[in-house]
C-alpha cells in the first residue's frame, strides 16, 4: 500500500516532460479554431439566432440546472454572438502559438463554454472533449515549449524550464482513459443485461455487428462503405474497437503496450474520420494523444534534456507525460 | 560589540528559518490543495460517467444515487467536461429520425419541406405529400446515397428536435422563414402548417436507406410564436393554439 501511495505520489507530482502539453497546446487551438472558421463562424447567423435554430425554451431549461453558465444572453444580437465569436478565434489562435498563454487559454475557456451553452443542441462528443480541453489547459503550463513565451522568455535571459508540474497533465491523460473505458462499458451494456435475463440479445456490439451497422447509417456515413465491410470483417473490427477501448487505461499505462495503443487508437481515428461524418470528434481525441506520446517518438531536438536549471527529479524520468 | 553582532546573526538566522519555514508550509499546503483538486476532479468526472451506466435494461443506478452524484456531474458542466460518451451505445440504431414540414395551401395543393440532414428520394418528388406515404412502392421510398462532408451540428440539431423536445419550434420557424424567402407568395395561400416527424430506416441489404413512415405531428401558428419573425400569413390569422395537437 505504501509503494503504491508512493508511486502515486511520484506521478502526479514529479515534473514531465513540457514537450507533450506545448503539443497538446497546439492541437487543441489548432483544432477549435478550426472549428470556428469553418463550421461556426460561417453559421453564426443559422445557429445562435432565435429566428433561426436556437430554441431559448430549450437553453433556458438547460442553463436551469447543473450549474451550466454562460456569458452570453439568450437574447444575444448578431454582431455581440460574431465580437464573440472573433474574441474566441483571437484566442485560440494565441493558444497555438502560445503568446499571452494564460490569458489566452482562460478566456478561451470562458468563450467556448459560453458558445456551448448558447446552443446545446449542435454539440457533439468532439465539443465536449475540446471544452474539457480548455479547462485544463488553464491550469496546464503549456507554454515552456514552442511557443512566443517562450522565445521571449529566452530573450530576456529568463528560459522557462522545460520540464513542468504533472498534475494537469495528469488529469487531461484521465479524461481520455475515462472516455474510452465508459464508452466500452455502455456498449457493452446489452450484454450484462442478457446475462442478468432482463434483455433479449447481447446487443450490436458483443455480436460484432455494430461496425457495419455504423456504416449504414445515411445520416453520418461518409459514402457507401457499407458494402467495403463483410460481416466477418465486421465481427472483427467491432470487437477489436471495443476491447481496445476498455483495456485503454491498462493499455496506456504499461509502458509495452502504449506504443501499440496509440497506434491501434490514430488507425482507428482515420478510419472514422475517413468513413464516418464526425469530424471534431476524431481530431479534438488524437489531440489528448499526444500527451501520451513516448519520448523517444519525438525528434532528438525537441525533448527536454534536465539542466541545472531544471529539478533534478526530472532526470529520473524516462518517459514524458 | 562582537556578542552584539553574534546575537544580530542569530536573530537573523531564527528569521530565515521562520521565513523558510513558512514558505515550506505554503508549499505544503499548495501540494495539498492540489491533491485535493487532483481527487476531486478525477472523481467527479467517474461519477458523472457511472451516473449514465445502467444495471439492467431500463434501471438507472437509482434516485438515491443520482441524488448523492448530482453535484459531482454539475461540476463536470461548471468546467465544461460533461461526461456523454454513448455515442452508438448500448446500440446502434437501425431508424433515424428527422422532422418535415407539411404545408397546404388554399388551393388544395401540398408541399413538404425538408430537413437538410435528409437524404435525397431517388424515385419520388421529394416536395410532393405523396412522398410521405407509407404503402409507397419499395422503389418510391428508397433514399440516394449522399456523400457527407461537414454538417454534422446541423445534424444535430435536426436530431434533437425530431425528438419531439422545444427545439422543434426553432426548426419551424427557421425552415418557414427560409421557404417564404425564396417563394414569398406563398405566404398569402398557406392554410395549414403541420409539422411532423419522419422515420427513415438505414441501408439494408438492398443496400439503400428507405423511408418508413410520418408520424401526425402538430399544427405550427406562426401568430401564436412570439418569436415568429416572419411575414404574416393571413390565411393561418384566425388560427389560435388550440390548433396545436
Amino acid at each position: 500500500m505504501k509503494a503504491l501511495w508512493e508511486q502515486q505520489r511520484r506521478v502526479w507530482t514529479q515534473r514531465v516532460d513540457g514537450t507533450n502539453a506545448a503539443l497538446f497546446r497546439i492541437a487543441v487551438g489548432l483544432v477549435i479554431l478550426l472549428d470556428l472558421l469553418i463550421t461556426l463562424i460561417p453559421m453564426a447567423d443559422i445557429y445562435y439566432q432565435a429566428s433561426a435554430l436556437l430554441s431559448p425554451e430549450t437553453e433556458a431549461q438547460v442553463r436551469n440546472g447543473y450549474w451550466r453558465w454562460s456569458l452570453l444572453p439568450l437574447d444575444a444580437s448578431l454582431g455581440l454572438i460574431y465580437a464573440w465569436l472573433a474574441g474566441c478565434a483571437i484566442a485560440a489562435l494565441l493558444t497555438a502559438i502560445g503568446c499571452f498563454t494564460r490569458i489566452a487559454t482562460v478566456v478561451l475557456f470562458i468563450g467556448l463554454i459560453s458558445l456551448h451553452y448558447q446552443n446545446t443542441t449542435i454539440l457533439n462528443g468532439g465539443d465536449y472533449t475540446l471544452g474539457g480541453a480548455t479547462f485544463l489547459l488553464m491550469l496546464m503550463q503549456s507554454n515552456h515549449r514552442f511557443s512566443v513565451d517562450a522565445w521571449w522568455r529566452e530573450r530576456r535571459g529568463k528560459p522557462y524550464s522545460r520540464w513542468i508540474d504533472a498534475w494537469p497533465v495528469r488529469l487531461a491523460q484521465v479524461q481520455l482513459m475515462l472516455i474510452y473505458c465508459f464508452t466500452a462499458l455502455l456498449k457493452l451494456q446489452p450484454l450484462v443485461w442478457y446475462l442478468t435475463g432482463s434483455y433479449d440479445s447481447i446487443g450490436d456490439w458483443a455480436a460484432g455487428r455494430a461496425m457495419r451497422e455504423a456504416m449504414a447509417d445515411p445520416m453520418l456515413a461518409r459514402f457507401p462503405s457499407y458494402f467495403l465491410l463483410p460481416m466477418w470483417i465486421s465481427a472483427i473490427a467491432t470487437w477489436a474497437v471495443v476491447l481496445w477501448e476498455l483495456l485503454f487505461p491498462a493499455l496506456i499505462l504499461m509502458r509495452r503496450t502504449r506504443k501499440f495503443t496509440l497506434l491501434f487508437g490514430l488507425a482507428m481515428h482515420i478510419g472514422i474520420f475517413l468513413t464516418m461524418e464526425i469530424v471534431a470528434f476524431s481530431f479534438s481525441i488524437c489531440a489528448y494523444y499526444l500527451l501520451f506520446w513516448p519520448r523517444n517518438w519525438l525528434p532528438r531536438k525537441w525533448r527536454a534534456d534536465a539542466d541545472a536549471n531544471d529539478e533534478p527529479l526530472a532526470k529520473a524520468l524516462s518517459v514524458g507525460a | 560589540m562582537s556578542s552584539l553582532g553574534e546575537q544580530n546573526k542569530i536573530e537573523d538566522k531564527a528569521k530565515l528559518s521562520k521565513l523558510a519555514r513558512c514558505m515550506l508550509c505554503a508549499r505544503q499546503l499548495r501540494g495539498y490543495l492540489i491533491a485535493a483538486f487532483c481527487l476531486w476532479h478525477v472523481f467527479a468526472l467517474t461519477l458523472a460517467n457511472l451516473r449514465s451506466l445502467e444495471i439492467e435494461k431500463g434501471t438507472l443506478q437509482g434516485d438515491r444515487f443520482e441524488q448523492v452524484t448530482e453535484p459531482f456531474a454539475a461540476y463536470t458542466s461548471l468546467v465544461n467536461s460533461e461526461q456523454d460518451w454513448a455515442m452508438y451505445a448500448p446500440n446502434v440504431p437501425d431508424e433515424s429520425y428527422l422532422p418535415i414540414l407539411q404545408l397546404s395551401f388554399n388551393d388544395g395543393s401540398q408541399l413538404v419541406l425538408r430537413s437538410s440532414s435528409e437524404p435525397d428520394l431517388l424515385n419520388a418528388d421529394a416536395s410532393n405529400a405523396s412522398s410521405l406515404d407509407p404503402d409507397a412502392s419499395e422503389s418510391q421510398r428508397r433514399y440516394a446515397w449522399r456523400y457527407r462532408f461537414g454538417g454534422l451540428s446541423k445534424r444535430k440539431f435536426h436530431e434533437h428536435a425530431a425528438s419531439g423536445k422545444p427545439s422543434i419550434h426553432a426548426w419551424v420557424r427557421h425552415r418557414l422563414a427560409q421557404h417564404l424567402r425564396a417563394m414569398p407568395s406563398d405566404a398569402q395561400r398557406i392554410t395549414r402548417i403541420e409539422c411532423r416527424r419522419i422515420t427513415i430506416s438505414h441501408v439494408d441489404a438492398s443496400g439503400y436507406a428507405h423511408f418508413i413512415a410520418a408520424n401526425a405531428g402538430f399544427d405550427y401558428a406562426p401568430a401564436d410564436d412570439p418569436l415568429w419573425s416572419g411575414p404574416l400569413l393571413p390565411a393561418l390569422s384566425n388560427l389560435g393554439s388550440d390548433q396545436d395537437g
